[in-house]
């Protein structure tokens, strides 16, 4: 092929020479042409799908938004005249402090308390830290308690980043405990809090706020062949929805522990969004009702509904507690993880469901409850027998979704703490741990990614501040190892109790306290 | 059984690899440390005579709260901090 280019009188022609250039440099220009072509729709399709990945920081309004890692406070009061919150978040800074109006100022005038708001004055003594729990009934101090804090908000406390100290932060202790007894467990995406409450009682599936004590914004009684083959026993709380999966299960049982487990899977619906309407529950169930059971399992088609007839049953196991009040957790895997309270000298208890097959309509499916054996003996101790209002097994969840704690106290109405922690993309794997002191609280709170962190309200917070130790499942699975730097398996010990965190809080009093722990209502760094 | 203490607050737990052998038991609260040394709280005691124990210990608290309250005049039973506290459940410890 000819040069035709050349244009000067002198010239020289190397044939092939503008062919040569071309096909070496055509194949690059259309590489390069195609490579930014698609980084330009590949960075604006990523781009946009994380944008609403990213939290907000003071309302969440995207249900693909993820929450920021948790928060907690450390609460002191001094007897009722040195009074106050620290707010610390995952990375073990402190992001706020609120005390006592006066306590701070130059010419500190100890306020007297008795003038706060209601809700306050009324269990003002539940506040105090200057002592510990002890044995005696609910009173004094038991802001403390183990079991007074869940996922779902704690009894006594509600506290904020963006107010100074106020009595009118409180919660009603003697309605909260009622509410946070009938909540399931919510399992969402990594990263994401749970955006509601799922309330049961009985045949009554309501679909909360977090933290919404009395009213809902959904509501279904099971009751009815439009939505379950429901047996009519009983039910505080028994549910667990795996937003994951998009399966809601609910258990209801007989104090002779005839238990019926019924899951419904359908991928249409969420029931766990901001956004979440009324009739959504209807939807939910009824498609799944009517489709029935699905043959190849729960996750082999979009909507179905099936159930389960079993007994899990030991000595002390008829009574209210560990009949009407599992925690269940709903795993990826369709394990559906049972956690049981037998107070009173017995244990808590941990086992799973693993489903062999769904059955028919009408009919119910059949699988193996296999008890893990892993017994965490307590001894004189309260379940919802005694009270719902002031007792009862308790949940929290971490920041990732992944670990479930199931917990109860080893003691009398609140001191020490026998918990599993779960897996809940595989319920057969799980974790415990342990406190069994007699006299104090050992409440939890979900932190960092995938951890817990444990206040040991013994004695602490005059000299070296609040005794604090993180309970890291995440850790465990990932290496095998405890924070100790020990060797562990799957149902072992994770034995948080031998690594304190001390000397970098301080409390809001000026004698020994024995602080008080709570989770954050709003998780925020600012 | 062999027991540990964890920490600077001795939290009790059972370890195979335990520093220190003990009765075996499912209330290890029995147990404390002092001077380095296990003290056991109720030593010859049963599981269920120690429950016992603590259960009559905490009805007399609840009694004298009770009294408590039943002695303040009625101005002071209407504040609404005031509350009596409940019966304590009949002793049931059935773990052993």
């Amino acid at each position: 092929m000819p040069n035709t280019t050349a244009t000067t009188s002198s010239q020289i022609i190397v044939p092939g020479l503008e062919t040569a250039i071309s096909n070496v440099i055509t194949p690059i220009v259309t590489t390069t042409n195609t490579t930014v072509s698609n980084l330009n729709t590949n960075i604006n399709t990523n781009i946009s799908s994380l944008g609403n990945k990213f939290a907000r920081l003071n309302t969440s309004i995207d249900n693909t938004e993820t929450s920021p890692y948790p928060t907690f406070a450390l609460w002191s009061n001094d007897n009722n005249n040195k009074a106050g919150y620290n707010i610390i978040n995952s990375d073990f800074q402190m992001i706020a402090a609120a005390s006592q109006p006066g306590y701070m100022s130059s010419n500190y005038a100890d306020p007297d308390l008795n003038a706060q708001p209601n809700w306050y004055e009324d269990f003002r003594g539940y506040t105090y830290t200057q002592g510990n729990l002890g044995t005696s009934t609910v009173t004094t101090y038991y802001g403390g308690s183990t079991v007074w804090g869940s996922a779902d908000g704690h009894m006594l406390y509600r506290p904020n980043t963006h107010c100074a100290y106020a009595g009118n932060w409180f919660n009603r202790a003697d309605q909260y405990g009622q509410y946070q007894n009938r909540c399931g467990t919510i399992i969402g995406a990594t990263g994401v809090r749970q955006r509601v409450s799922h309330y049961t009682t009985d045949s009554e599936f309501q679909v909360r706020f977090r933290g919404q004590v009395y009213g809902y914004q959904d509501r279904v009684d099971l009751n009815s062949t439009t939505y379950a083959t429901w047996a009519g026993r009983t039910n505080r709380g028994m549910s667990s929805y795996n937003d994951r999966t998009q399966v809601l299960v609910v258990v209801e049982s007989t104090t002779a522990n005839a238990i019926r487990m019924h899951i419904w899977r359908n991928t249409s619906y969420r029931l766990n969004n901001f956004s979440h309407k009324a009739g959504t529950l209807h939807a939910f169930l009824s498609e799944a009702k009517t489709a029935g059971p699905a043959a190849g399992g729960v996750l082999s088609s979009a909507k179905n509904y099936s159930f389960y007839d079993f007994t899990w049953a030991q000595a002390g196991s008829t009574r209210a507690e560990p009949s009407y009040h599992m925690k269940i957790t709903a795993g990826d895997n369709m394990v559906i993880g049972f956690s049981r309270f037998n107070h009173d000298g017995y244990a808590q208890l941990y086992g799973t469901y693993a489903i062999a097959s769904t059955g028919s309509a009408g009919n119910s499916g059949t699988g193996t409850f296999t008890d893990s054996g892993v017994n965490l003996g307590n001894t004189t101790s309260y379940g919802i027998d005694q009270s719902e209002n002031w007792y009862g097994q308790k949940h929290q969840i971490t920041w990732d979704n992944e670990w479930l704690a199931a917990y109860s106290p080893y003691h009398y109405y609140s001191n020490g703490i026998n918990c599993h922690v779960i897996n809940t993309y595989d319920p057969t794997k799980f974790f415990y741990f342990r406190n069994t002191d007699g006299s104090n609280g050992c409440a939890i709170v979900p932190f960092r990614e995938n951890k817990f962190l444990s206040v040991y309200s013994a004695q602490n917070a005059d000299g070296p501040g609040p005794y604090l130790y993180v309970v890291d499942p995440g850790s465990a699975a990932a290496n095998f190892r405890r924070t100790d730097g020990t060797t562990l398996s799957y149902s072992g010990d994770l034995q948080p109790y031998n690594v304190a965190s001390y000397y970098q809080f301080d409390s809001a009093g000026s004698t020994t306290q024995y602080p008080h722990i709570v989770s954050m209502p709003h998780w925020s760094n600012s | 059984m062999k027991i540990k203490f964890c920490g600077p607050q001795n939290v009790v737990a059972i370890d195979p690899d335990g520093d220190h052998e003990v009765v075996e038991t499912q209330l290890l609260h029995r147990f404390t440390l002092v001077d380095g040394e296990v003290v056991d709280k109720y030593p010859g005691k049963t599981d269920r005579e120690i429950a016992k124990i603590e259960h009559d210990e905490a009805k007399a608290a609840v009694l004298a709260a009770q009294k408590a309250y039943d002695d303040l005049t009625e101005e002071e039973k209407a504040r609404p901090d005031a509350v009596r506290p409940a019966d304590l459940p009949e002793f049931a410890f059935r773990g052993e």
